[in-house]
């Protein structure tokens, strides 16, 4: 009921809330513009992520068998299965979480509460926020530069983990400082009021506390890790190798870069249009699941250090 | 703010004191020019101060219970207001015996010889009484422990004096110039004395947070 | 040793007054209670001398001298920023985590220099235990909160579970959680939430426990509760709270100290400084007609 119709008996022609209304009336207008647009952008949003998911779901189900799954390619990638590009994603991934979690999440717990105010730790948190914006491809150079050329490392799972670990490593620290630093000072405090040395209630209050946010930062560089294409292509991704990887030093074949290839340079692009959206869909479904099983993790630990 | 309520409460409840000091020293006067004056003096006007004097010792009471439970006082206020309660006792004491002298006044029917020894000696007690009660309610007006203890030190010579009309009691019951009404009043003065001196201790630790026995 | 330490100077050898046995311009009255017998009052928990505390350029605490007495429970009032809960906080050198604190001065744990050379920080910090003005339980579980400390120390497995209830029954908390020592901490209540921080510090068995206004943030039966706590644990340990609340300070403590802008103003017996304050800014404070 607007402000008018409720008064109005009382009112009457009161000139001065006659005024209020029609600028109310206004205020009203605008308001209820502004949310519409912000609901029509969260519409286009989630639209856009169903669109999307939709499509590959569709296109590439058909193609998603067991067969599939399991064997290797023939036929030059028109017949087949995705097996070894399977098997390599999920390597990569876990090899590159294993070079830059650990090293990230000491980096951070350094930046956060051993090291002192200053131009240095300015300027490390600086390198760290511009290397998280760098684009891939250069990482990719970079480690094909080092790795490959100057340590002579052959081009394989190993070069290929630790370029993405480099690419991954800068969003761990981001998001695992934002983690340290959400944890209350006041625990920091009571640890040390109790004795415990500073390394002490790092390792037993503040990281365990900190594990949600930790977890979150890996479940951001899972997908980013499994979807790069750029910084395996010099490193080690191949489009064709006979057999699975059996060393991290050989060369490997990655989903990513076999969608890529499929899609623009195979011999009959038509043709392997299915398997492309099959590969599409597998890809998807292994960040998801990762993600998954790393949110029940996040789940976990966050059940078990709140409150009920 | 609160304690600008609390000061105000404490300002009204000395204020009502002074007063009652002032009631008392008033009705002390009167009674003894019932005795030493020509002129009438009503007694009815003793009893009305009297009543009036109850009136503010109960507001004074009530008060004191008010801001103890309320604003939690320590220190200084804290004996400020139990001293208050005390004093404002003290000074009711001393009205009862003032209008018992009175009730006195009404039996004397006899005519008062206010050259003999009985006489002269009580208007010596009169005189040092209403210096005592002057004393008394200066000393808490004006906060002055120096005054109290002197004042306190005057409550000797009512006893002494005291002593002397004891000591001048005829052995066998005595002629008939002998009036007894003067020894009756001095004990009643005697008592207003050591009630003041009363008084001027409580001011004491008010003051300096001493218990000291001035009454001896 | 100029005139004025030699005044400081405390031997055990004295044995008659007690006036010179203090610090600086410190006045103990010791009447007839017998808890401040002589023999009682020559066991002092932390004696401070001339402590002086800098935060940057500015100075936060100005010569300090103070005894605090062996089991009993001081409290230290004073209006906000008068620097007490500073210097609370420099009996167990929790000042050392900010970085701009420069220290100077002694103050002595049962004879031994704090903050001389070579001195074990977290040994200390066990010996000197402290609870943190709003309860801040670990995000762990009751007994995990409970059996931290011991296991940092290095207590065996074995023992910690007598520890844990020993610790528990003395916070005046076994009954009430003993049936959900798994639960999380944080579900318990506020004042069941500072109880077990007491009792955390008690599990590491400390000689004094420093307590930063534990019931300003608990309404007045769990403050009751943990007054009345206080009361028993004095019994063993030595006590130091900061209060704002000026009557709890009166109920609880032994003895006061009152703070003013970084310098020791008075410090006696509690029932001396709140009936009879010999310094007109501590009448001042406690009268509540400051400033």
């Amino acid at each position: 009921m607007s402000y008018e119709n409720r008064y109005s008996d009382e009112l009457g022609q009161d000139p001065v809330l006659k005024k209020k209304t029609a600028r109310r009336k206004k205020q009203e207008l605008y308001q209820k513009t502004a949310f519409l647009l912000i609901k029509l952008s969260a519409a286009a949003a989630i639209l856009t992520l169903i669109i999307i998911i939709g499509d590959i779901v569709l296109k590439g189900y058909p193609a998603v068998t067991i067969e599939f799954l399991t064997r290797m390619p023939v036929n030059q990638m028109t017949e087949g299965g995705i097996l070894p590009c399977v098997i390599g994603t999920v390597e990569l991934i876990l090899l590159s979480l294993l070079t830059a979690v650990p090293l990230g999440v000491i980096a951070a717990v350094y930046m956060t509460e051993y090291a002192a105010d200053g131009k240095i730790k300015c300027a490390v948190e600086e390198a760290v926020n511009t290397l998280a914006g760098t684009p891939s491809v250069i990482f990719g150079l970079f480690g094909m530069a080092l790795f490959i050329k100057y340590i002579g490392l052959p081009q394989s799972l190993l070069t290929a983990s630790l370029t993405m670990g480099l690419l991954i490593m800068p969003v761990i620290i981001r998001t695992t400082q934002e983690a340290l630093l959400a944890v209350p000072k006041e625990y920091r405090e009571a640890s040390r009021a109790l004795g415990a040395t500073k390394w002490e209630t790092i390792r037993c209050v503040i990281l365990p506390a900190a594990y949600s946010g930790l977890i979150t930062g890996i479940i951001i560089s899972v997908g980013r890790a499994a979807g790069e294409t750029a910084p395996i292509l010099f490193t080690g991704a191949v489009y064709y190798y006979p057999k699975l990887p059996d060393s991290v030093f050989s060369p490997f074949m990655a989903l990513s870069y076999h969608l890529y290839v499929l899609a623009t340079e195979s011999m009959n692009i038509e043709l392997t249009r299915s398997l492309q959206y099959g590969t599409a869909l597998v890809l998807l479904a292994i960040v998801f699941s990762m993600n998954l099983i790393a949110a029940g993790v996040r789940r976990h630990y966050k059940k078990k250090l709140s409150s009920n | 703010m609160m304690r600008s309520n609390y000061d105000s409460e404490l300002t009204k409840m000395r204020e009502d004191i002074i007063l009652m000091s002032r009631i008392s020293t008033n009705m002390f006067e009167q009674c003894m020019r019932l005795f030493f004056d020509e002129r009438a003096v009503s007694i009815q006007n003793l009893e009305e101060m009297k009543k009036q004097q109850e009136v503010i010792e109960k507001e004074i009471e009530r008060t004191a219970a008010k801001l103890i439970t309320l604003q939690q006082p320590v220190a200084k206020d804290t004996r400020e207001i139990i001293c208050a309660v005390l004093i404002a006792a003290d000074w009711m004491k001393i009205s009862s015996h003032i209008t018992d002298i009175s009730d006195i006044s009404v039996l004397c029917t006899e005519k008062i010889e206010l050259d003999s020894e009985e006489w002269k000696m009580l208007r010596l007690i009169k005189d040092a009484a209403e210096k005592m009660l002057n004393g008394a309610a200066e000393a808490y007006r004006t906060r002055n422990t120096d005054k109290a203890l002197f004042t306190a030190e005057t409550d000797d010579e009512i006893d002494r004096t005291l002593w002397k009309m004891w000591n001048n009691f005829p052995e066998s019951g005595g002629g008939s110039s002998f009036s007894f009404y003067p020894l009756m009043i001095a004990e009643h003065i005697e008592r207003i004395g050591d009630h003041a001196a009363n008084i001027c201790e409580e001011i004491m630790y008010l003051e300096k947070y001493e218990q000291v026995r001035l009454n001896n | 040793m100029n005139a004025t330490e030699s005044k400081n100077a405390f031997s055990y050898e004295d044995t008659l007054s007690f006036e010179n046995a203090i610090g600086f311009e410190n006045k103990y009255l010791y009447e007839q209670d017998p808890a401040f017998s002589p023999e009682m009052n020559r066991k002092k928990a932390i004696e401070v001398k001339d402590l002086n505390l800098w935060y940057g350029g500015n100075q936060a605490l100005k010569k300090i001298y103070l005894d605090i007495p062996k089991n009993k429970i001081f409290s230290l009032i004073g209006p906000s920023g008068c620097g007490k809960s500073t210097f609370l906080r420099t009996m167990n050198r929790m000042n050392d985590m900010i970085s701009n604190c420069r220290i100077e001065g002694k103050v002595c744990v049962d004879g031994e220099n704090i903050y001389g050379k070579g001195i074990d920080v977290t040994g200390l910090r066990k010996r000197v235990g402290m609870v943190f003005q709003k309860a801040n339980p670990f995000p762990m579980s009751i007994y995990e909160n409970i059996a931290y400390g011991p296991k940092i120390h290095g207590v065996s497995k074995k023992e910690i579970p007598g520890i844990v209830e020993e610790s528990l029954r003395c916070a005046a908390l076994w009954d009430e959680v003993k049936d959900r020592l798994k639960e999380p901490a944080l579900s318990l209540s506020g004042g069941q939430q500072q109880r077990l921080c007491i009792a955390r510090t008690l599990a590491v068995k400390p000689e004094v426990i420093l307590f930063d206004e534990p019931c300003s943030a608990l309404d007045p039966i769990s403050t009751g509760k943990i007054e009345e706590l206080m009361a028993e644990l004095k019994k063993d340990y030595t006590i130091v709270i900061v209060t704002h609340n000026m009557h709890q300070a009166a109920r609880i403590s032994d003895c006061a100290a009152f703070f003013l802008s970084g310098e020791l103003i008075e410090t006696g017996k509690t029932a001396q400084i709140f009936e009879n304050p010999q310094d007109k800014r501590t009448e001042g404070y406690i009268t509540g007609r400051f400033g």
